[in-house]
This record gives structure tokens, C-alpha cells and sequence, in this order.
């Protein structure tokens, strides 16, 4: 206890230092939980959070007698996982293959360009690809039609869009997450590469046994992190892109809790939806830390 | 490093200086408009003026600038209801912008803080009405309400101020325009030359049309399709590129409360006619007269089709050709004509085009209020001044501030209580005035503008000006008005006011499976009696229930 007194006394700055994180944290996080309340709420505006009727678990109850409620929940899921597995295997793959170039300049450019498409908006990129996936004159179907492919509608196909929204995310986001995977490169001891190549291995080889293992810890936190993120399939996108023919396959909890809760103002259910989401997206985030700490040895704190 | 860092620390400097000012001015300005009521109040008690005062509260706008030295708390359109009508204006507060303004008018609602009176929307109003928090103003409205405010808000039958009544009490008046917007089809006159073919009357002439403009190709795009169509063609919002007048030549309407004939309500969305509509649609798309991705084009997006010569038939509400216009006008030289028509029907019976109540806002008056007369007056004096041809000096200013010119400083959004005419006689009276160049059978301060835009067209000096002439000129859209306004040949939502329980958990489940349905099939995905079996789905997803609770408040309102 004196020990921490003695430390509390001679580091006080640095504590004081994390005050305006710890009060935006409380005022941004953790006040708005108060809100929570309305899931449980019929919320009429004009009485407030406090003086709307309780209504226990109806609203939960209706997002369950929703009849496309498991389309949806499959449609969340399986967009979000893939978009994890491919966030992760491109960006890494990317970054091993930079790392390989032996000109700087050539590997600054490309990174470079690679990471723009991260600062474009879906608003804007949205138009884009609309622009080049159409069947009638974007330039993906024309390339394919050289091919002897007929042209595909990928927008409007129910097959089709949930692969086109996966790769298209990662076209955007890969070159972004590539920067976190190449600052963990140079993080590795170069002389064991040296070591490496004197006991005869090659290239191949020193990718498998040093440069993944040496990346391990930043591969597993990324994981980590994005777990927690499953139930988000990515709503600016789909919002942009989706429209009633492939609602069978486009429509996430996001784009259901958008038209449910802004435009038909049911504020207590978007709410209920939004819990629910964060109830599963913490137990999963829970989960893949303490697999994290198993497997891998990993912990944050 | 050492600049950027020197940069960042004056952005830095800036920024907090700046929000600091902002801050300082916003808490006096708030200080000031709660000290303000006081004092004019003990000054009115003091020396008995007649001079009464009403507080309410205001959205600031962009476009709205001050003259120097005024403000919200004191500017020369206050003064004038001040110096005219003995009415004094205070604020409870401003928000920067309109949709501010309705966040902070759901908490003032919440605090119970209402100030004398408010614009409140359709749900509002009801709750508020529940609430017992605003007046009953059905005497204090006979009593104040000029003859001609009366006749200005009842123009259209008195819909709208039924809107606003529960049990026989006038509860708000309603914040009305005109519910009179007609959609049209606009045609390629210059291809009809071109191909021969007769203006189209029927539906079955649209259809020769759209089939002749793709297969004979007159703009050369190489890539022409029929008719165009974006990614919302049943929404509201839909004004050019929609699918509603569409339906609205087969007597089938878009989410529309219709008589059953048997003296109750039925919905639109689920009538057999609507059937016979999706069956067309689906034929012109078999045959390539529809775009094939128009599901994920929105009506910009579709309309380069229009501008590069690959479609040649659009409907559309009245505001159309301001969209044509840049396809049509190019460098200075009109290289596209346009033709305006009624839309065609499938039968002898004629298209009724579907039309809202032209109401979704309300002012309210607070139960506190002390002057619910003065509110009256202010509506009085605002249709007074915002309806005159030749305006005096005096009523300029409620336009254009004290100095009577217009500058583009919107003073007119400073007026705290406006109204919109409920009709407008723009069809019979544009026309004429055009064709004739006669400006002195123009009666109000918009067929004046409008008048003189279409003007400069016709003598040349202005050429961008070309789409006023289709919508106000000889041939233009708002020239068949007469006719179907004479006619009686539009159909009006029977159903109005805030949503019922049902509607408000279920509406967007059906909106949902009708918009899949429907798209799916116009693209041909799925049989046409699919309908069917959307219909069974509609009632059983909850659409059955709110037909009920739609028909039990119809009993009560007839």
C-alpha cells in the first residue's frame, strides 16, 4: 500500500495525464448506457426516458416473430465472417510480399496507393462501383466477356452480392490494414534470418518459421479486435448498395435496424436490436480473448 | 517537423478560441431571450399598452442573413408584427437549423416547457392533444381568424383542418401547401417527328412509343431503353424516374387508403389492379424497355440515360423538366424537345392521379398561453402580406427586411407562423399570361416569377430558362391541371394523421416484402401471381390489423 502511495506521489502526472480520456470515456460510454432503458420501453418522446411505459421484453419479442429475423441474422453473420477471414489473410499476405521488395521506393508507392481507397466514403465509392460492375458497360463484365463470360448483374443477384460486398470491402481496407502487419515486421531480429539462411533455408521457409511466428502476437490482436465486430456487417456499404432484389441476401441487422428505427420511429426497438448485438458482440469478444490467452499466450493487460 | 508542429498549435489556438466565442455569444444570446419576456412584460403591465406578447421558438437557417445590427431578438420583420398588428414576438430559444430544431422541440415537449406556441408535426400533435398540453383553439380561431384567413385555409374543401381536429376540437392549425401535385409523362417530341408517331393517349400508345424509341434507336445512343426508371419508383419522394404514375394508368395506387365501397378504408398496395400494373411492367422488361439495373441507379444516376439520348419517356411530378433541362440545354442551344402529357390510361376510364393531403406540420398553442389571440393575428397578417401582387412598403419588409429589397438575406423565414396556399390556380391563369404576353391577368407573387423566368426564354435573353416553359408555358405540365383539377380526376389519401399501433411496428415489414415482390417481379425473377401469394402474406403480416384499426379511426373521423 505504501508502495503504491510512494508511486502515486512521484507519477501523478502521468495519472493526471489520463483524465480527459477517463471523463470523455465516462460521458460518451458510459452515461449513454442509461439509454439502454428505452429497449425495454415503449419510448414516447414527449414523456422521456423516464416516463415512458415499461413494456418488459415485447420489444424482443417482435424482432423474434420477425419473419425474415433468421434471414437477417445469417445474412450479418456470414458477411461479417467472411470479411474477418479475408481482412485478415489479405493484408498480412500483402504485407509478407512487400516486405520482400528490395527498393524502397517501389514499396512506399505501392503502399501508398493501396491505402487511399481507406479515405473514400461508400457514398462515393458505391457510385464507382456501380459504375464498373454493371453489366451493360462496366468494365469488370466487359473484361469477363473477352473470356466468353456472359455478363453478370453482381449487384443484383442474390449469389452474387454478399461476395461482392466482401471483396470490395477489402479492396478498400486492405491496403490500411497492411501498414499495422509491416510495423510488425520490422519488429523481427533480422539475424534470424541470417541464421536462417546459413542453416540453407529458403524464402518459403523463413516465411513459415520466422516471419509468421514473429507476427503472431499482432495477427492474434487483430483477430481479437475484430471479433467484437462480427454482428457489423458494414452499413454505410450495404446501405449504399443494396436494393429490394437482393434484400433475401443483403439485408444485415443494420439495415433492418435503420428502417425499423429512423424511419418507422421505433426508437425502443432499434434500441432492443442494438443490445442485443452488443450482448453477443461482448461475448464473443470475450471469447476469443481467453482463446487468445490460451492458445497464443496473448493478453492486452 | 518543427513548422507542422508550430501549424498545429495555432489551428489548435484558433479553434479554441473560435468555440469559445461561439460559446460566449450563444449563452449571452440565451441569457438575453429569457431576461427579454420579463421586462416587456412589466413595461406592458406599467403603461397598459395594447401592444400583447407570444413566445415561440425558432430554427435559424443558412440562408437566412441579418442586416447589421439585427438579430432574432430584434429585427425588422418583429417590429413590424409589433408596429402593425400590436403583436410582439420573443423567442425561447433558436437552434442553429431545422433538424436542431426538432431534436430540441422534443425535449422542450419533454420538459413540459412549450412555449405559446410551436410547430409540432402529425405525432406530436396527437400526443401533445393526449397530453393535454395545448389549447382547444376552435373559439379562439373563430373569433380572431380574418374572413380571408378562413377561406385561405379551407381552400381545399377543408381537409386539412380536419387533419387538426380531435372530437370537433380544432386543436392546431395546420401548416399547409398545396396537396395538389400531379405527376406527368414527359415524351421526346423531337423523336415522335422523327418516327412518326402519334402523341400518346393510351396506354397502348406509351407502349408502341417506348418499343419504338428502343428499337429504332432516334437518339443514336446505341443503348436505348423505353422508359426510364430509378431505384425508388414507389417512394414518396420520387418526383422524376417513379413508377407511381405508372401505376396510376391501370387504377392501381402506391400505398394509398382507397374507399372499399363498402364505407370502410382499404390499402392500396394489395388490390388486383396493381397486378395488371406489375404484369405490364414485367413485359416491357422481357422486351428490354426497361433498364435492366435500375434497382440500383438512383434517379440522378438513371437520368444520364435521358441525357445522352437512350431514353426518351419519363413521368414525373411537375418539377421535371428543371431535371431534363441538362440533357436538353447544352451549350447554350436546346437540343432536346420535350413534350408534357396527362398520364395515359389502360382503359376508358380516366388515370386519377394519386395525390397526399399536403399536411404533415402543425402550430400549436400551449395550454399556458396568456394570448392565443395574438397567434391568430399572426397568421392573419402572414397571409395577408405573403399573398399580395404589388406589395406596399410596409408588407415588403416581412419579406425583405427594413430596407424593402430583396437580396437574398430570407428575411421571409422570420416569420415565426407561415401557411402555403392549399391551391393555386397556375394552370389557368400561366398558360394564358405566356402565350399571350400578358402579365396583368398574373395574381400572385409566384406566377410572377414564374412568368417572367419563362419570359426570358421566350425573347431569348436567357435560354437556360427553357424548362419554365414546360412546366408554366402554353403546352406545359401545369397547363392539364385544369383539367383534372375540373375533372375530379386525382385520388386522395382517405387515411391521415399519426400512425396507428400496428402501422408504426408493422408498416415497414410490409413496405419490405412489397418493394421485394414488386421489384422481383418487374425483373421477370419471379411469376406475376406471386402477387397472390403477397397478398395472402400482406394480411397475415400484419396487414389485416392495421386495415381494422385504419377503419376504426375512419368511423370516428368521417
Amino acid at each position: 500500500m505504501r508502495g503504491l502511495t510512494r508511486m502515486f506521489k512521484k507519477e501523478w502526472p502521468l495519472h493526471m495525464m489520463l483524465l480527459p480520456g477517463l471523463i470523455l470515456v465516462l460521458i460518451f460510454s458510459y452515461i449513454p448506457m442509461v439509454g439502454i432503458m428505452m429497449a425495454f420501453q415503449k419510448y414516447i418522446p414527449n414523456k422521456g426516458l423516464f416516463g415512458s411505459p415499461f413494456i418488459g421484453l415485447k420489444n424482443f419479442r417482435l424482432l423474434m416473430e420477425y419473419p425474415d429475423i433468421g434471414r437477417i441474422f445469417f445474412n450479418t453473420i456470414f458477411i461479417a465472417v467472411m470479411k474477418i477471414i479475408a481482412g485478415l489473410v489479405v493484408p498480412i499476405s500483402i504485407a509478407i510480399l512487400l516486405n520482400e521488395l528490395r527498393r524502397e521506393w517501389v514499396k512506399r508507392t505501392f503502399q501508398t496507393l493501396v491505402y487511399l481507397p481507406h479515405f473514400l466514403s461508400w457514398v462515393l465509392l458505391s457510385g464507382i462501383l456501380i459504375d464498373v460492375l454493371s453489366p451493360s458497360s462496366g468494365i469488370l463484365n466487359q473484361v469477363l466477356g473477352l473470356f466468353g463470360v456472359k455478363p453478370i448483374f453482381f449487384l443484383g443477384s442474390n449469389s452474387w452480392f454478399p461476395y461482392v460486398m466482401v471483396l470490395s470491402d477489402v479492396w478498400k481496407e486492405f491496403g490500411f490494414g497492411t501498414i499495422v502487419y509491416l510495423a510488425a515486421l520490422t519488429n523481427i531480429n533480422p539475424s534470424l534470418y541470417e541464421a536462417a539462411q546459413i542453416d540453407g533455408a529458403g524464402r518459403i521457409k523463413q516465411t513459415f518459421y520466422i516471419t509468421l511466428p514473429g507476427m503472431l502476437p499482432i495477427i492474434v490482436l487483430m483477430l481479437t479486435l475484430s471479433i467484437g465486430n462480427v454482428l457489423n456487417a458494414g452499413f454505410d456499404q450495404i446501405f449504399n448498395l443494396y436494393s429490394p432484389p437482393v434484400y433475401e441476401s443483403a439485408d444485415i441487422i443494420d439495415t433492418f435496424v435503420y428502417r425499423m428505427g429512423i424511419q418507422q420511429a421505433q426508437f425502443g426497438f432499434a434500441t432492443a436490436v442494438g443490445l442485443l448485438k452488443s450482448i453477443v458482440s461482448f461475448i464473443l469478444i470475450t471469447c476469443s480473448y481467453v482463446l487468445a490467452y490460451r492458445v497464443a499466450n496473448y493478453r492486452i493487460f | 517537423m518543427k513548422s507542422s508542429k508550430f501549424l498545429l498549435s495555432v489551428t489548435l489556438i484558433l479553434c479554441m478560441a473560435l468555440t469559445a466565442c461561439g460559446n460566449s455569444n450563444n449563452s449571452e444570446g440565451a441569457k438575453e431571450a429569457e431576461k427579454k419576456p420579463e421586462t416587456a412584460q412589466q413595461g406592458q403591465k406599467e403603461d397598459g399598452n395594447q401592444v400583447i406578447e407570444v413566445s415561440t421558438v425558432s430554427p435559424s437557417d443558412p440562408y437566412l442573413k441579418f442586416d447589421q445590427g439585427e438579430s432574432f431578438e430584434k429585427n425588422a420583420v418583429y417590429d413590424a408584427y409589433e408596429k402593425d398588428i400590436g403583436v410582439k414576438i420573443t423567442n425561447k430559444w433558436i437552434a442553429a437549423d431545422d433538424n436542431q430544431f426538432k431534436e430540441k422541440l422534443k425535449m422542450t415537449i419533454a420538459a413540459n416547457d412549450l412555449p405559446d406556441f410551436a410547430r409540432v408535426d402529425a405525432t406530436q400533435l396527437k400526443e401533445l392533444t393526449e397530453a393535454d398540453m395545448i389549447m382547444d383553439i376552435t373559439d379562439v380561431y373563430d373569433q380572431y381568424a380574418t374572413d380571408e384567413t378562413k377561406k385561405f385555409l379551407t381552400m381545399d374543401g377543408g381537409m386539412q383542418m380536419k387533419t387538426a381536429t380531435f372530437d370537433g376540437k380544432l386543436m392546431g392549425i395546420p401548416s399547409s401547401y398545396n396537396p395538389y401535385q400531379y405527376q406527368y409523362l414527359f415524351v421526346r417530341t423531337d423523336w415522335l417527328k422523327k418516327l412518326n408517331l402519334p402523341e400518346p393517349k393510351t396506354m397502348a400508345d406509351l407502349m408502341a412509343i417506348a418499343e419504338a424509341f428502343k428499337t429504332k434507336d432516334p437518339g443514336g445512343s446505341g443503348k436505348a431503353y423505353g422508359i426510364a426508371v430509378s431505384k425508388n419508383p414507389f417512394s414518396i419522394d420520387t418526383g422524376v424516374t417513379g413508377l407511381r404514375a405508372f401505376l396510376n394508368g391501370y387504377h392501381a395506387y402506391e400505398n394509398l387508403w382507397m374507399e372499399d365501397g363498402n364505407g370502410g378504408l382499404m390499402n392500396s398496395d394489395i388490390q388486383p389492379q396493381v397486378k395488371d400494373a406489375l404484369k405490364a411492367l414485367q413485359d416491357m422488361f422481357k422486351k428490354g424497355l426497361i433498364d435492366p439495373e435500375f434497382t440500383v441507379k438512383d434517379a440522378d444516376k438513371e437520368s444520364e440515360l435521358i441525357y445522352n439520348n437512350s431514353i426518351g419517356l419519363v413521368f414525373g411530378a411537375a418539377w421535371t423538366p428543371a431535371q431534363l433541362a441538362k440533357g436538353a440545354v447544352v451549350n447554350g442551344k436546346v437540343v432536346q424537345e420535350w413534350g408534357v402529357y396527362p398520364i395515359p390510361s389502360v382503359d376508358d376510364s380516366p388515370t386519377l392521379n394519386q395525390i397526399g393531403l399536403g399536411v404533415d406540420q402543425y402550430y400549436v398553442i400551449s395550454k399556458k398561453a396568456q394570448h392565443p389571440e395574438g397567434v391568430i393575428k399572426l397568421l392573419n397578417q402572414w397571409i395577408v402580406v405573403d399573398n399580395t401582387m404589388n406589395a406596399t412598403d410596409e408588407q415588403k419588409i416581412y419579406l425583405y427586411g427594413k430596407d424593402k429589397q430583396e437580396k437574398g438575406n430570407n428575411y421571409w423565414l422570420l416569420n415565426p407562423l407561415r401557411v402555403g396556399k392549399q391551391m393555386d390556380n397556375n394552370g389557368e391563369i400561366l398558360p394564358k399570361a405566356i402565350e399571350t404576353k400578358d402579365p396583368s391577368i398574373l395574381q400572385t407573387a409566384d406566377q410572377k416569377g414564374r412568368y417572367e423566368r419563362a419570359m426570358k426564354f421566350i425573347d431569348g435573353s436567357d435560354i437556360n430558362m427553357w424548362w419554365e416553359v414546360l412546366i408554366s408555358g402554353p403546352k406545359g405540365a401545369v397547363s392539364h391541371n385544369p383539367k383534372i383539377q375540373q375533372n375530379k380526376e386525382y385520388l386522395q389519401n382517405k387515411f391521415y394523421g399519426a400512425p396507428t399501433e400496428t402501422m408504426a411496428e408493422r408498416q415497414e415489414i410490409l413496405t419490405k416484402k412489397r418493394d421485394e415482390v414488386y421489384f422481383k417481379i418487374i425483373m421477370n425473377q419471379v411469376s406475376v401471381d406471386e402477387f397472390d401469394k403477397f397478398v395472402e402474406e400482406w394480411k397475415k403480416l400484419g396487414g389485416d390489423e392495421i386495415t381494422k384499426e385504419v377503419n376504426e379511426w375512419y368511423k370516428a373521423n368521417k
